[in-house]
């Protein structure tokens, strides 16, 4: 009897010991199982096995998917956040919410969360130039500035908790090692996932392509020195890449990498500024992002810019505030951030692009257009122009009470940088009016519509 | 002076088989402490892992950096404690028998958590075991030991 009683516990143990993480399987195949037997009896069997039904939407929908509608930063050792545990005390997330329900999550030093000294506080692109590391403790290091997307809040919230689960239990091992001794009977704490996307810079000026093995975000065109055919650049604008500094977003899940940069105005110390000089004296920042899929193929292009002033219809028409009339009290602390963002599809719009972007590289001239980054009206003889006229969603959106206009428009091409739209929002300021540009109309321009979704309150 | 007597068909055969000097052979000896003690070790650890991570929740601090060992000892101790009773001229060899499988079922426990967590990071270096397996092994040895002695006096 006492022998019967050993064997069967040493069988217990040796069962233990060769199935690791039978019990977390054993529950998978449970829930097949159940999922079978539904299908098999025609109860519906189970949505995860479900296909999709292929979606049916019109080709081009104007409306931006997504726009930012709240933001905060939370350290990781809030709450339960391990009171005992000194993790989290230079690290932590900006969580960033999006309309269509979207949230991301980006790693930032926890000791700056929280201080309100304006904008820029919460993430800089200098850590991100020097390669800073956010340490959330037990070995838990990810790249400052690193970004996860979640599909909704729950899903944030429970990525979250993992994380906290596991520092809890890795600090309990440290100060314990014998609560390792669970793990008998229970798996361990995973750490997170690694993010979605990881953000460097590169330098386009120091042979960054040889240095850092990567393709830059314009392809020279051997053929392009002579000037671009089919492009026509217009005589002011925003000239893009010339402080050769460019971040790199890359996309860990699709393997796209977006580059991004910011613009400086052009054209107006030539004198050359014409009817278009109000657009440009009003803009306070502007931003460049091209991506490119794991092909190295482009797959969309976002032009972003902040401009003093109200967002009005069009660039062209009712526009009294759209140009930097500070003098004008209404309007004198407002702000309009302008997203224009193409996806490109097909090869003829990808040649295009490519065209335009070796103009943008290549010819001392080549700059942005106004109707180009808010393409609300047809300029005939401008095929760059022309497709993100028709192709492109643009979103207007207007903040009031900005009291430090130059911070704000650094804190939207931060953003822009790192791949996630930053504190757009403060306690005294808020998005007041946001429209997209409708589908084309046939007197050649793009009607606005209002974007509620974008809209505070 | 009344020692261990189980069922009687296991009784004479101890009878017929002594091993140890005190009515059951080694093997049997050996049979029961290991049926004994690994349970015990096992329900200390699961008792002191729920409490750890309870308090870790809610307090401040663990209760102990060492609860875990101590429940682990104190349960295991109980365990041999009550279910043996060794005559008093065998007590120092239940005690080695006793310190012994402390050691062993720990190391075994242990050995076993390494190799089943084995994907998990950051588990603690041998070493770092090594004041608890102390604890576990004192605490066990002592309480037995002492629950010895008192069934001995009460005899």
């Amino acid at each position: 009897m006492e022998y019967a009683a050993a064997m069967a516990l040493a069988s217990v143990m040796v069962i233990g010991l060769v199935t690791p993480g039978a019990s977390s399987d054993f529950a998978g195949i449970v829930e097949r199982a159940i999922c079978k037997v539904k299908a098999a009896a025609g109860m519906g069997g189970c949505t995860g096995s479900q296909e999709p039904s292929p979606p049916n939407q019109p080709p081009f929908d104007p409306k931006p998917k997504k726009c930012k509608i709240t933001e905060y930063s939370e350290k990781v050792n809030s709450e339960i956040k391990i009171a005992f545990i000194k993790i989290g005390e230079n690290a932590g997330f900006v969580q960033t919410t999006y309309s269509d329900g979207t949230v991301t999550y980006t790693a930032t030093d926890g000791a700056e969360i929280g201080v309100t000294g304006g904008f820029g506080t919460k993430l800089d692109i200098g850590k991100v130039e020097r390669g800073v590391k956010v340490d959330f403790g037990a070995g838990v290091k990810f790249d400052y500035g690193s970004t996860w997307t979640f599909k909704d809040a729950a899903e944030a919230e429970a990525m979250r908790e993992q994380l906290d689960e596991y520092l809890i239990e890795q600090e309990i091992i440290k100060r314990d090692p014998y609560y390792s001794i669970k793990f008998l009977w229970s798996d361990p704490k995973e750490p997170p996932k690694p993010p979605n996307q990881l953000v460097s810079t590169i330098e386009t000026t120091v042979d960054a392509e040889g240095k850092v093995g990567l393709s830059l975000p314009f392809d020279s065109d051997p053929n392009a020195s002579s000037g671009i055919p089919n492009v026509k650049l217009a005589e002011v604008g925003l000239k893009f890449g010339g402080s050769g500094k460019w971040t790199q977003i890359t996309d860990t899940v699709t393997g796209s990498t977006t580059y991004t940069t910011g613009g400086e105005v052009f054209g107006q110390a030539s004198g050359t500024v014409g009817p278009l000089a109000g657009q440009l004296k009003g803009v306070l920042g502007s931003s460049m992002a091209i991506t490119r899929d794991k092909d190295n193929q482009i797959t969309r292009v976002t032009l972003v810019t902040t401009r003093e002033g109200k967002a009005t219809s069009t660039i062209n028409g009712g526009q009294k505030d759209l140009g930097g009339q500070v003098s004008d009290q209404e309007s004198a602390s407002v702000v309009t951030v302008t997203t224009a963002s193409l996806e490109v599809t097909t090869p003829e719009q990808r040649a295009l692009v490519n065209q335009w972007l070796a103009a943008q590289e290549a010819d001392p001239t080549g700059y942005v257009s106004p109707q180009t980054y808010y393409p609300s009206t047809l300029v005939p003889g401008d095929e760059f122009q022309n497709l993100m006229y028709t192709n492109a969603t643009v979103s207007n959106v207007e903040y009031n009470n900005v009291s430090d206009k130059q911070g704000f428009a650094a804190e939207v091409k931060l953003g822009v940088a790192l791949g996630i739209d930053l504190s757009l929002e403060t306690t005294d300021s808020q998005a007041v009016d946001a429209t997209y540009l409708g589908v084309p109309g046939t007197d050649g321009t793009r009607p606005p519509v209002e974007f509620r979704e974008c809209e505070a309150g | 002076m009344t020692s261990y007597r189980p069922a009687a068909p296991g009784a004479s055969e101890a009878a017929r088989k002594p091993g140890n000097g005190d009515g059951i052979s080694w093997s049997t000896l050996l049979i029961r402490m290991f049926i004994v003690v690994t349970p015990a070790q096992l329900f200390g650890a699961f008792a002191g892992t729920q409490i750890a991570r309870t308090t870790a929740r809610t307090a401040d601090n663990l209760i102990s950096n060492h609860l875990i060992a101590l429940l682990m000892g104190v349960v295991a101790g109980l365990a041999v404690g009550l279910v043996f009773s060794p005559r008093a001229q065998r007590l120092k060899t239940y005690v080695v028998v006793c310190a012994a499988f402390a050691i062993g079922i720990n190391g075994l426990l242990l050995l076993m958590t390494r190799v089943r967590a084995r994907v998990a990071t950051g588990l603690p270096p041998w070493s770092d075991y090594l004041p608890d397996l102390l604890v576990v092994t004192v605490l066990q040895t002592l309480i037995a030991s002492g629950l010895w002695l008192l069934k001995d006096r009460l005899r």
